[in-house]
């Protein structure tokens, strides 16, 4: 290496607006933290778009199950079979049975009307199954059957012709779990009408295969064909979070205002019959309270002073002092945040009292015992007492006997998915005892929060 | 050098008028070095860049004193390696060289900075690369070799080849001065 040439051009300059580069490195240094925001921006967009779908992918997907259910029981339910006087029961395949069963959501309403229709001038397509066990078949649409008289002969039927009867439903138990179908045979009139080819009279008697499908709860399972209501927030087990607001009503003494305070709690409840929840938890609570008050006392002090002045002829002046009493006036105040904790367990119950979609309305009822109360702010009496003239016990919690509270109101929730649920909840809440020893003053006020639930 | 020092100290802190005064100060001899390589407008860009790389690196690590320029001027030579290897120079020689001949580094102290500099961006490409890395940068064969992705001795045949042309160039200019005077 060159020294000396490396000095030489090192320290060799070259005309450079300065101001340029400067610039061009704020706006690099501004793109290079814009691309990690873009970034972030991106995943979150993605984030809400896959939680929103998550939930639509699940309604689709029963729409589309319920479709392909309604179809096939109705074209099962449409099938009927011919025999002679055969007790064998065209029963229902497996696959065909399946077919029903594996379905958790089914049109009621769909079902009942189309099983009112009266079966239409089209030939009735038979499965397959069915054809092996009847006979040959020329075409898919045609039924052939064996001739009483003569076996090995084979007739062509016209099923259309023969009354239909209407199928019976019974009322099955409604449950949690999902009800199976039932499959009955049903035994119709005879019916009798001519053969095309040899004129014989064939009595044949038709039986019919039906599903009984139990009589469903809308309200549980299904509202609409088009949306189905899945089983969110159906789950056995909650947990529930919940943090809001407390407002009070009270007016304790003239010189405290009422501040918000705050409310949480964490339930873990248990479903049952689908209405109804019980739970047990923790539930936190502080009241807040400003105390502020003046105090004005004047203090009296004796002081010499020069009341009389007697000037004499000789020139001479005579002062007389005596004692005087004077007053001082003081004002003295105090402004004071008291803050009042409860650490209580909660009984909890819920009543569902609606559903409307993914919304759901609930009556929801707290009963707190206290565990632990403490208070912050006017704890130290000493600094208190004295020309305040006060009653520290009367502002804090002393009374110890008060220890059930309780909360009562509506809950309006959310299922963002089929385990999570998002809600409001407002609450009137009371103390069961009076919170001061020698005042009969319960507390009360209102409660505003937001819940977050967890199921499974 | 001593003014270098105390700005680069506040730079260290985070003292954002700082910055602007190493910018000042710096860019009009990084970007002579920045121009050796590149063109001036790539050279700008470099440098931005550069600024960039050196004040995330002051935030971390305590440079030696009396080597600060040395540091940035590194920097910018890096940065500007960087562009270059994405034009994918042809590092092969064509011609026979010999290793024999070397520049004498008594004329290039009495060249000017921009005769110099002149002379220097005749060479052809590869070979003006391996001569300013290694004549006056700094670098060794063997670190030329990492950076532009090519063996030691492609480096020093390029470097013994630079030298040969320059004192070519060399002649030819003093006999140019020559004939001029002779004139006046």
């Amino acid at each position: 290496m060159n020294h000396k040439l490396q000095d030489k051009l090192y320290s060799h300059s070259t005309n450079v607006n300065t101001e340029e580069i400067w610039n061009g490195i704020q706006k690099k240094k501004k793109k290079r933290l814009l691309i990690p925001l873009l970034l972030l921006g991106a995943f979150l967009i993605l984030l809400t778009i896959y939680i929103i779908s998550s939930t639509s992918v699940t309604k689709s997907s029963f729409v589309a199950k319920n479709t392909n259910v309604n179809s096939t029981a109705t074209s099962l339910i449409k099938d009927s079979e011919y025999t002679q006087n055969s007790n064998e029961g065209n029963q229902y395949t497996s696959k065909e049975k399946d077919a029903i069963h594996s379905s958790k959501f089914i049109n009621q309403k769909a079902y009942k009307s189309q099983t009112k229709q009266s079966f239409s001038s089209s030939k009735i397509p038979l499965p397959a199954s069915r054809k092996a066990s009847i006979g040959k078949t020329t075409n898919s649409n045609s039924v052939y059957l064996h001739d009483n008289s003569n076996k090995n002969t084979l007739v062509e039927a016209d099923p259309l012709k023969s009354e239909v009867v209407e199928n019976v439903f019974q009322k099955a138990a409604i449950n949690d779990k999902l009800p199976k179908s039932e499959s009955i045979e049903l035994h119709s009139e005879k019916s009798s009408f001519p053969s095309i080819k040899n004129r014989n009279i064939i009595n044949i008697q038709k039986i019919e295969t039906a599903t009984l499908y139990p009589n469903i709860d809308l309200f549980n399972y299904k509202l609409k064909t088009d949306f189905i209501l899945p089983l969110k927030n159906r789950n056995d087990h909650n947990l529930t979070i919940n943090i809001g607001t407390l407002t009070q009503q009270n007016i304790l003494t003239n010189d405290t205002e009422s501040l918000l305070g705050i409310n949480t709690s964490l339930i873990y409840s248990r479903r049952y019959k689908n209405k109804w929840a019980f739970g047990i938890g923790i539930n936190y609570t502080q009241y807040r309270e400003h105390f502020v008050t003046v105090y004005n006392y004047t203090q009296g002090n004796e002081i010499l002073a020069t009341t009389t002045e007697i000037y004499n002829q000789n020139g001479t002046v005579e002062l007389i002092n005596s004692l005087i009493t004077v007053e001082d006036k003081f004002e003295r105040s105090i402004s004071k945040v008291n803050e009042k904790h409860r650490l209580d367990i909660s009984l909890h119950s819920e009543y569902r009292l609606f559903t409307w979609r993914n919304f759901s309305t609930l009556l929801i009822g707290q009963f707190n015992y206290n565990l632990l109360l403490w208070n912050n702010g006017l704890e130290n009496k000493e600094n208190f007492q004295g020309p305040y003239d006060i009653n520290i016990d009367k502002l804090n919690t002393i009374n110890k006997d008060n220890n059930l509270t309780y909360q009562y109101g509506l809950q309006l929730s959310y299922s963002l998915s089929e385990r999570l649920l998002i809600g409001f909840k407002a609450q009137r809440y009371r103390s069961l005892n009076s919170f001061y020893i020698d005042q009969d003053l319960k507390y009360k006020g209102y409660i505003g929060g937001l819940l977050l639930t967890q199921t499974w | 050098m001593i003014k270098l020092t105390h700005i680069i100290k506040q730079c260290s802190v985070g003292n954002e008028s700082a910055y602007r005064a190493l910018v000042e100060f710096m860019s009009p001899m990084l970007m002579t070095t920045a121009c050796r390589y590149i063109s001036f407008d790539d050279a700008k860009d470099v440098l931005q860049d550069s600024y960039i790389n050196l004040f995330k690196a002051l935030q971390k690590t305590k440079l030696e004193a009396g080597k600060e320029a040395l540091y940035m001027h590194r920097i910018v030579i890096n940065n500007c390696l960087k562009r270059i290897k994405k034009k994918k120079l042809d590092f092969n020689l064509s011609e026979n060289h010999s290793t024999q001949i070397t520049a004498d580094p008594i004329i290039f102290d009495r060249l000017a900075s921009e005769s110099i500099i002149e002379l220097i961006h005749k060479l052809p490409k590869a070979c003006r690369l391996c001569f300013q890395l290694y004549e006056i940068d700094g670098y060794s064969h063997k670190e030329i070799g990492e950076k532009l992705n090519i063996s030691d001795s492609t480096s020093r045949a390029h470097l013994s080849r630079a030298k040969k042309l320059l004192q070519h160039e060399l002649i030819v200019s003093y006999q140019k001065e020559k004939i001029k005077l002779e004139r006046i």
